[in-house]
């Protein structure tokens, strides 16, 4: 594949993506994994998917301002300020914290949150 | 419970959530904002109905889109940090930076248009597939 075949499948695989993460279902998972399958380090990949998630999210948000969505900006600006600080003390405490356990704790919980929404009946009631 | 209390209840639990969300974006990269949308769809809808927090009335739509807005300041201080770091390499970041912006637009123009089970299945399978990949990789 050369270089301009490369940007392409690059672009529309960031596309794709890119709509999930506007759907607000999340997707940093799979950004990860294609920048991987494209020989980008563990660590540069997270700081890349972060940024991906800045422009692609604020693009989406950006839209949802403009058609008037309810968007409950309090409520937003509230739940910021508090990923903000959980932020912060990341940033400072990333070296002391074994990341991998806190990986596969983090990965445990989605995969019984994300079964319970898919099978759970209590759920699937709520459609 | 009165109502004020459990408004307060809500309110803590949704700042510790949040302050977790961010912790883990910060260290892991991805995936805080999932718990975060779950943990509101929880909270804030009832029995598949419309749901409230500060008196405007949100659905499962509104609520994946306020997540979502909540937590883009914390990412972009994350990429601050990354970067200060040495751990954020933009010179090959301009290939996706279009397309993230179109493909964030396109998503939230269809997040009106798909029926909201649609993206409660859309939401749950991504939600499993990134915990297995956490706990795989």
């Amino acid at each position: 594949m050369n270089d301009l075949e490369l940007r392409i499948v690059n672009a529309i695989a960031a596309f794709l993506v890119a709509v999930l993460s506007g759907l607000g279902v999340g997707s940093g998972g799979l950004f990860v994994i294609w920048l991987a399958l494209m020989g980008v380090g563990a660590t540069q990949a997270r700081g890349m998917n972060l940024l991906f998630f800045v422009f692609s999210a604020s693009a989406a948000f950006l839209f949802h301002l403009k058609n008037k969505r309810n968007i409950d900006l309090g409520l937003a600006v509230y739940l910021a300020a508090f990923a903000l600080l959980g932020t912060v003390v990341g940033g400072y405490m990333g070296k002391l914290i074994e990341g991998d356990l806190l990986r596969r704790i983090f990965g445990g919980l989605l995969v019984l949150s994300g079964c319970y929404t898919l099978f759970g009946k209590k759920l699937g009631k709520k459609g | 419970m009165s109502s004020s209390t459990k408004t307060a209840k809500r309110a803590i639990i949704l700042a510790t959530v949040s302050t977790l969300a961010g912790f883990c974006n910060s260290l892991l990269g991805a995936g805080g904002g999932i718990f975060l949308s779950l943990t509101m769809g929880q909270l804030l809808l009832k029995g598949g109905e419309n749901g409230s927090f500060s008196g405007k009335t949100l659905d499962r739509r509104d609520i994946l889109a306020t997540s979502q807005a909540a937590m883009i300041p914390g990412c972009a201080l994350s990429c601050l940090i990354y970067a200060q770091g040495g751990l954020l390499d933009t010179t090959n970041f301009s290939v996706f930076a279009i397309p993230a912006v179109i493909g964030g637009g396109v998503g939230a123009w269809l997040l009106s248009r798909i029926d909201a089970k649609w993206i409660a299945r859309i939401f749950a399978a991504l939600v499993t597939w990134s915990g297995i990949r956490m706990l795989l990789v």
